[in-house]
C-alpha cells in the first residue's frame, strides 16, 4: 500500500514532464526562422512502477521526460552537402563564363565585339577598293583596324582582370574555409564538454551542422563522427577535404595561400596562389573531387583544356663549375612548341616539370630547324639540375612539361586563343602589307604590331620561322636593341594584351600599303634539267637578280628584275604602278575568306568556333547548375520534412501541453481535496 | 510525408524565383527584340548570327557602296567617250570638207581652227574627265591629270615608243621651189629652182618639239641618249641588217636643203630624225627590212618642254623623267593593264576603268598638226604668189623692166606649180586625217562597247546582290530577332505566372494555427 501522499508526486512528475514539453515547444516556436535549427522533441515515458506486493500488482508512478531529441537525419545532411558543393561549383562557373561570353559576343552587329570589329575592318578594306587613293577611306580603314586591336585587347584585359579577381576570390574562399574550420573545432570542444554528462548538445550540434552546410558551398567535404569506443574518451569529429583532414575534433588545420613568383602561361597575372596545408603537406588544387566554389575558381583561373607545352628534355651544352646541368634542351616538342603563334609558355619564371621534379627557368632560346620544320628549345635554369629522370616505360628521358594541364576551358585557354588569333592574323596581314607600297610609294610597314609593356617600345616582328629568344633583343652595350623607337622581335612576344596598330599608320592612312609593285610580265619556266627559263631563254639568279648566263642582269623596260620578279630601277627602288593600283589591297581583302589561315578556317570561323565553344561550355555549366540546384532543393525538402519546425504542429502542441498541465493541476487539486477531507474532515 | 511551413515557404520562394527568371528572360527578349543575349542561351543561334552578320555586312558593302560606285564611275567613263565619239564624227565632216578642192585662205584656216578646237576638246574636256576628283582615264594614276595643266619646262622625259609597219605613212613632200631673191632676180635662176615632189616613209612620234639633246641622268642610272631606233622581230630578237644609223636634223638644217630629205640621208645614214616636227624619215632599205621581218620599231627620244595640255608621257609610254627642281630621275614602265578593280561580289572584281592609251590615240593631235603644217605651207605659197602678183602689177611694162617682169612671171609660174604640188600634199593630209579618225573611232567604239558590256554585267550583279541582301536580312532576322507578337505573349504569360505565384504565396503564408490560439 503506497503512501497517502503518493498521488501528489505522480501529479508533480506529470507537471515537470509537460513543463519540459511546453518549454521545448516554446523553444521550437522561437527558432522557427533560425537557420540550421532542427526541431526538438521531448521523449517521455512512464516512470518505473513500484511494487507493493499487493494483490493488484504494481503501482504506476507517473511520467518523466527522458531526453530532448533533435530530429536530424544525417543521411540527408550528407546528400544536401554534396549537392550544394555541386550546385555552387557550377553556379560559380556559370557566373564567370557568362561574363566571358559578353566579351566575345555582341547581341547585334552594332554593339562592339571582336567579330563585329573584324567585319567592320574588312568592309572598310572592301570600301577602299572603290577608291584606293582616298585618304578619308584609308584613315577610316586604319581606324577600324585600330578598333579591331582594341576590341581584342579589351577582351584580353577583361580576361586578365577576371583572372586576377578569381585569384583573389580563391584567397578569400580559403580564409573563409579556415575560419569555418576554427569555428567547428571550437564547437567540437563545447559539444564534447557538455555531452560528457550524457545528454545531447542539440543546439550546438545544429550550429555546427549549419557551418558544415556553409563550408560545403566552398569545398566538397566529408564528415565522420566517431562515438567513443566503450563509452570512454570523447566523440571524434573529423572534417576532411579529399584525404586530408581539415578539422580533427579539437584541431583545425588551416590552408595557406602562397602567391607564386612563377607563371603557368605567358599571359597569366602575377602572383597566382598555390595552396598548402599549414602543416607543410601539399594541397592538391587540381583534384577533380575538390568540389565547391574552390574547384570552380581553380578551373577558371588555370583551365587550359589540358594543352601545355611538352617535349623530350636533354642536357644543354652549358654546365656550371660543378659540372651540373644549368641549361635544359627540349626537343621533339608538341604542337604548342612548334608554332610560334600558339606558344604560350612564360617568357621568364616558368616551371618545367619532369616527372615529379620541378625546375624554374629564367629565359629560353628557340632554334628553328628548316629541314625538319621543328623548334628546339634551350632553357636557362635557375637552379642546377642533377640528372634528368628517365621514363621506365620508354627508356627515354621523361617528358618535360611547362605549366600544368588543367582539363577545362578557363581563362588561360581563351587567352591563348586570343593570342593565337591576333598573332596569326597580324602575321598574315603584315606579310601582305610589307609586300606592297603605300600612297607615298614606299614599301609598306607592319601594321598590326605590339608594344612592349615594360620598356614601352613598339615591336616589329621577324619572320615566324626563325630562331628567337624569349626576352627582348639586346645590343652590344647590354641595352635593348632599338632602331627608331622599334624593337625587332618574334611574334611570340605579341599578345592580345599588347597588340596595337603602328602609330605611324594609325596617324596617316596613306601608309596603308594597297599598291602592288610592278612585276616582270615575262613567262618563267623550267627546262627538263630544272634550269630557270625566262621567255624560253635560260637565265639564272645572280645576287638576287635575274641575270643571263653570262651573269649580266636582265632588264625589262629599263628596270632590273629582282629574284621575286619585281622590277627595280637603277637606284634600287621597286617600281610602283601609281596611286590607284590595288593589287595588294585585293590580297588584303582576300584574307577575310582565307580558309588556310587557321585550323578552324578563315579568321571569322576562328572567332565563331571560339564563341560557340564558350557558349556550349557555359550552357553546360548553366544546365548542370540548375540540375544540382533541383537536386539540392529536393534533398532540402526531405530534410525539412523531418527537421523543420511546423507552426501548426507547435500550436497544437501548445494547446495539448496547456491542457495536460491543467489536468495535472486538476489531479493535484483532486488529491488535495481528498486529503483535506481525510485529514481535516474525517473522524475529527 | 510531414509537411512543414518552412517547406511551403521555401517552395513558394523557389516558385517566385522561377517566375521572376522567366519574366526577366521575357522582358529581355521583349525590350531587346532579340532571341538571345549570350551564346549560352542558344549556341546555334549565336553562331548562325555571327555568320549571317558577316555575310550581311559584306553584301551591304557590295550592293550599297562598291557596285553603286562602280556603276557611277562607268557612267562617267561612258559619257566622256560618247562625247569624244560625237566630236570625232564632227571632225570627219570637217576633214571631208577640207579635203575637197580649192578653198580660200580664210576658209582653210577656219576649217583648221575648228579641227584644232575639236582635237583640244577631245583631250582637254573629255579625256581629262574626273569622277569625284579622280581622273578616270589615267590608269592607276588617278591623282595625276592626263594632260599637263600648264606649260612645264622643269621636266625632261626620255620616251620609248613602239611602232609597227602599220604606223609608217608614205607621205608626199615638196622640196625645192623658188622664192623671191632680189640679188638674183632672173627668170633663169627661178627656172632652175623648179620644185619637185617626192614621197618618203615617215613615222610620226607622239610629240613634236622634241629635244635634240639627251636627258640629264643622275646617280647610277643608265646614260641617256638623244635618239635610238631599234628593230625587233615579234619574238624579240634584234634585226641587224641594215645597220641603223640615225641622223638628227634641225629645222635650220632642213631649210638649208629646201626640205629635201634625200640630201640629208647621205652615207650610211638611213633614218632621219626631225625633232622639231617629231618625225622620222626612213630609207627604203629600212622600210623593206621592217616589212620583210614584220618588225617592231622601238624608238627612244627626248622631250624637255611641254605646253599646257600636252599629254603626260607616263600615261601612254614607257619612259624616264628627270626633274630639274628636285634633280631626281624617275622610271616609268609601260602603263599597260592598269585595271582599277572594284570588289563587287564575293571574290569577284570588276574592272571599271579604260586607259586613255587604249581609247584615244595621240594620232588625233598629230594628224591635226600635220594638216596645220600643210595648210601653213599652202598659205605661204599663196602669199608669195600674191606678192609676186603685186610686184608684177606694180612694175610698169617698160623695156627696162622686161627682164624683171620675165623673172617675176617665171617665179609665179614656179610658185604656181609649187602650189599645185602643195595642194596635193594638203589634200593628202586631210585624207590621212580621215583615215586616222576612222581608225581612232573604231578603237574608241570597241572601248565603249566593252564598258557597256561590263556595265550591264554589273547591273545584273547589282540585282542579284539586292536579292541576296533581302534574303540574308530575312534569314538574319528570323534567326536572331524575336517575333514581336510571340514576345508580347511570352511577356504576358511570364507576368501572369509571376502574379499568380505572388498571390499563392500571400495566401499560403498568411495564417497558421498559432494565429488562432
Amino acid at each position: 500500500m503506497p503512501s497517502s501522499f503518493f498521488g501528489l508526486n505522480i501529479a508533480k512528475s506529470g507537471m515537470s514532464t509537460y513543463n519540459a514539453w511546453l518549454n521545448t515547444t516554446a523553444h521550437n516556436v522561437s527558432n522557427v526562422k533560425t537557420p540550421g535549427y532542427t526541431r526538438q522533441k521531448v521523449i517521455q515515458q512512464a516512470t518505473i512502477p513500484i511494487s507493493y506486493k499487493t494483490s493488484y500488482g504494481m503501482v504506476g508512478t507517473g511520467s518523466e521526460a527522458v531526453r530532448i531529441e533533435s530530429q536530424r537525419d544525417v543521411y540527408y545532411d550528407d546528400k544536401y552537402r554534396m549537392s550544394t558543393s555541386n550546385h555552387i561549383k557550377y553556379e560559380t562557373l556559370t557566373y564567370y563564363m557568362q561574363s566571358m561570353e559578353s566579351y566575345v559576343y555582341a547581341k547585334d552587329s552594332t554593339s562592339g565585339g571582336m567579330t563585329n570589329a573584324m567585319n567592320d575592318f574588312f568592309n572598310a578594306v572592301k570600301s577602299l577598293t572603290r577608291s584606293v587613293a582616298d585618304t578619308t577611306i584609308r584613315t577610316q580603314t586604319v581606324g577600324f583596324a585600330d578598333s579591331l586591336t582594341k576590341s581584342i585587347q579589351e577582351m584580353a584585359n577583361s580576361l586578365q582582370s577576371m583572372q586576377d579577381g578569381v585569384n583573389s576570390e580563391i584567397a578569400s574562399t580559403v580564409s573563409q574555409i579556415n575560419a569555418y574550420a576554427k569555428e567547428i573545432a571550437a564547437l567540437n570542444k563545447q559539444i564534447n564538454t557538455l555531452e560528457v554528462y550524457g545528454s545531447k548538445a542539440n543546439d550546438l550540434r545544429d550550429k555546427r551542422a549549419y557551418i558544415i552546410d556553409q563550408l560545403s558551398e566552398l569545398v566538397d567535404i566529408e564528415v565522420t563522427e566517431k562515438e567513443p569506443v566503450g563509452n570512454k574518451g570523447y566523440t571524434q569529429y573529423i572534417v576532411s577535404i579529399g584525404s586530408a583532414k581539415l578539422v580533427d575534433t579539437y584541431d583545425a588545420y588551416s590552408i595557406m595561400c602562397e602567391a607564386q613568383d612563377t607563371y603557368y602561361k605567358q599571359s597569366d597575372v602575377k602572383g597566382l596562389y598555390d595552396l598548402r596545408w599549414s602543416n607543410g603537406q601539399d594541397f592538391d588544387i587540381r583534384s577533380t573531387s575538390l568540389g565547391g566554389r574552390l574547384q570552380a575558381l581553380f578551373e577558371l583561373r588555370d583551365g587550359n583544356n589540358g594543352e601545355v607545352f611538352s617535349g623530350i628534355p636533354s642536357p644543354g651544352t652549358a654546365t656550371n663549375a660543378a659540372g651540373q646541368i644549368i641549361e635544359l634542351k627540349i626537343e621533339d616538342v608538341n604542337e604548342i612548341g612548334n608554332s610560334i603563334f600558339k606558344l604560350d609558355i612564360p617568357a621568364a619564371d616558368g616551371v618545367i616539370s619532369i616527372g615529379a621534379s620541378r625546375y624554374e627557368y629564367e629565359s629560353f632560346e628557340a632554334e628553328w630547324d628548316a629541314a625538319t620544320e621543328k623548334y628546339t628549345y634551350t632553357f636557362k635554369l635557375k637552379q642546377p639540375l642533377g640528372t634528368i629522370p628517365v621514363d621506365p616505360n620508354t627508356g627515354r628521358n621523361a617528358v618535360a612539361k611547362i605549366g600544368e594541364a588543367v582539363d577545362f576551358r578557363g581563362i588561360p585557354y581563351y587567352m591563348s586563343q586570343a593570342n593565337e588569333f591576333i598573332r596569326t592574323f597580324s602575321y598574315r596581314f603584315n606579310e601582305v602589307q610589307t609586300s606592297g607600297y603605300d600612297l607615298n610609294g614606299d614599301q609598306g610597314k607592319q601594321m598590326f604590331i605590339g608594344t612592349d609593356t615594360s620598356s614601352g617600345y613598339a615591336m616589329n616582328f621577324q619572320d615566324p620561322h626563325m630562331n628567337f629568344i624569349s626576352g627582348l633583343p639586346m645590343n652590344n652595350t647590354g641595352g635593348i636593341a632599338v632602331t627608331d623607337g622599334y624593337i625587332t622581335t618574334s611574334y611570340y612576344r605579341m599578345t592580345a594584351l599588347n597588340t596595337n596598330v603602328d602609330k605611324r599608320i594609325a596617324g596617316d592612312g596613306r601608309l596603308l600599303a594597297c599598291g602592288g609593285y610592278k612585276k616582270d610580265d615575262a613567262v618563267y619556266g623550267e627546262d627538263a634539267n630544272h634550269n630557270m627559263l625566262r621567255n624560253g631563254v635560260q637565265c639564272q639568279i645572280v645576287g638576287g637578280y635575274v641575270a643571263d648566263m653570262n651573269g649580266n642582269r636582265l632588264t625589262e623596260g629599263g628596270c632590273f628584275i629582282r629574284e621575286d620578279r619585281y622590277l627595280e630601277d637603277a637606284e634600287g627602288n621597286k617600281i610602283i604602278n601609281g596611286v590607284e593600283n590595288s593589287d595588294n589591297l585585293e590580297i588584303m581583302s582576300a584574307l577575310e575568306s582565307d580558309k588556310t589561315m587557321f585550323k578552324q578556317g578563315q579568321p571569322g570561323s576562328f572567332l565563331q568556333v571560339m564563341t560557340s565553344t564558350l557558349g556550349v561550355d557555359s550552357q553546360k555549366a548553366k544546365v548542370a547548375a540548375e540540375n544540382a540546384k533541383n537536386i539540392r532543393d529536393a534533398v532540402d525538402i526531405r530534410r525539412l520534412s523531418e527537421a523543420g519546425v511546423d507552426e501548426d504542429e507547435e500550436g497544437q502542441n501548445l494547446i495539448i501541453c496547456q491542457n495536460l498541465l491543467n489536468y495535472q493541476y486538476k489531479v493535484l487539486s483532486v488529491m488535495n481535496e481528498v486529503l483535506d477531507k481525510l485529514i481535516n474532515g474525517t473522524a475529527v | 510525408m510531414r509537411v512543414t511551413n518552412s517547406m511551403i515557404s521555401n517552395s513558394s520562394k523557389a516558385h517566385i524565383d522561377n517566375a521572376k527568371n522567366k519574366l526577366l528572360t521575357a522582358e529581355n527578349q521583349y525590350t531587346t527584340q532579340k532571341k538571345i543575349l549570350r551564346p549560352s542561351d542558344d549556341p546555334t543561334i549565336a553562331i548562325r548570327s555571327l555568320q549571317l552578320r558577316t555575310t550581311y555586312g559584306q553584301i551591304m558593302q557590295y550592293v550599297d557602296k562598291n557596285v553603286q560606285d562602280a556603276l557611277e564611275w562607268m557612267d562617267t567613263t561612258e559619257t566622256a567617250m560618247a562625247n569624244i565619239d560625237k566630236i570625232l564624227t564632227n571632225m570627219k565632216e570637217r576633214l571631208n570638207y577640207g579635203a575637197e578642192d580649192d578653198k580660200a585662205v580664210d576658209e582653210r584656216n577656219s576649217i583648221l581652227s575648228v579641227l584644232k578646237g575639236y582635237a583640244n576638246a577631245i583631250f582637254e574636256d573629255s579625256a581629262n574627265a574626273d569622277y569625284s576628283g579622280r581622273f578616270v582615264f589615267t590608269g592607276y594614276r588617278t591623282d595625276t591629270s592626263l594632260l599637263f595643266p600648264e606649260d612645264t619646262d622643269t621636266l625632261e622625259y626620255e620616251i620609248v615608243e613602239n611602232f609597227t609597219s602599220k604606223n609608217i605613212d608614205t607621205i608626199k613632200y615638196v622640196s625645192g621651189g623658188a622664192t623671191y631673191d632680189e640679188n638674183n632676180n632672173t627668170a633663169d635662176a627661178y627656172a632652175a629652182q623648179v620644185p619637185k615632189q617626192d614621197s618618203a616613209y615617215r613615222i610620226q612620234l607622239a610629240y613634236d618639239k622634241c629635244s635634240d639633246t639627251a636627258m640629264t641622268v643622275t646617280g647610277n642610272n643608265a646614260a641617256g641618249q638623244v635618239i635610238s631606233f631599234g628593230l625587233y622581230t615579234p619574238d624579240g630578237t634584234a634585226v641587224t641588217t641594215p645597220a641603223i644609223s640615225v641622223a638628227t636634223c634641225t629645222q635650220a638644217q632642213l631649210d638649208a636643203v629646201d626640205g629635201d630629205y634625200s640630201q640629208l640621208l647621205t652615207g650610211t645614214d638611213n633614218v632621219l630624225y626631225l625633232p622639231e616636227t617629231g618625225e622620222l624619215i626612213l630609207k627604203d632599205t629600212v622600210y623593206q627590212a621592217i616589212h620583210q621581218n614584220g618588225a617592231e620599231i622601238k624608238v627612244t627620244y627626248n622631250k624637255k618642254e611641254f605646253e599646257k595640255n600636252d599629254i603626260r608621257p607616263e600615261m601612254y609610254f614607257e619612259c624616264r623623267s628627270y626633274n630639274r627642281d628636285t634633280a631626281k630621275n624617275t622610271t616609268y614602265v609601260e602603263p599597260r593593264d592598269q585595271e582599277i578593280r572594284y570588289e563587287v561580289n564575293f571574290s569577284q572584281t570588276s574592272t571599271v576603268n579604260i586607259q586613255a592609251r587604249d581609247a584615244f590615240s595621240t594620232d588625233i593631235y598629230r594628224a591635226v598638226d600635220y594638216i596645220e603644217r600643210m595648210v601653213n605651207a599652202m598659205d605661204e605659197v599663196e602669199r608669195q604668189i600674191s606678192e609676186v602678183d603685186k610686184k608684177i602689177a606694180n612694175t610698169p611694162d617698160i623695156p627696162a623692166n622686161q627682164s624683171d617682169l620675165a623673172a617675176y612671171k617665171k617665179l609665179k609660174e614656179v610658185l604656181e606649180s609649187e602650189k599645185s604640188l602643195r595642194r596635193g600634199c594638203m589634200t593628202e593630209a586631210f585624207a590621212m586625217g580621215l583615215t586616222m579618225v576612222d581608225e581612232v573611232q573604231a578603237e574608241l567604239n570597241v572601248a565603249i562597247a566593252a564598258v557597256g558590256t561590263k556595265y550591264n554585267r554589273l547591273q545584273l550583279t547589282f540585282e542579284r546582290l539586292s536579292d541576296q541582301k533581302v534574303d540574308t536580312e530575312e534569314k538574319l532576322s528570323n534567326n536572331e530577332d524575336i517575333n514581336i507578337a510571340d514576345a508580347y505573349i511570352n511577356l504576358t504569360q511570364a507576368d501572369n505566372l509571376y502574379q499568380s505565384s505572388l498571390m499563392a504565396t500571400s495566401r499560403i503564408l498568411g495564417n497558421n494555427l498559432l494565429n488562432y490560439i
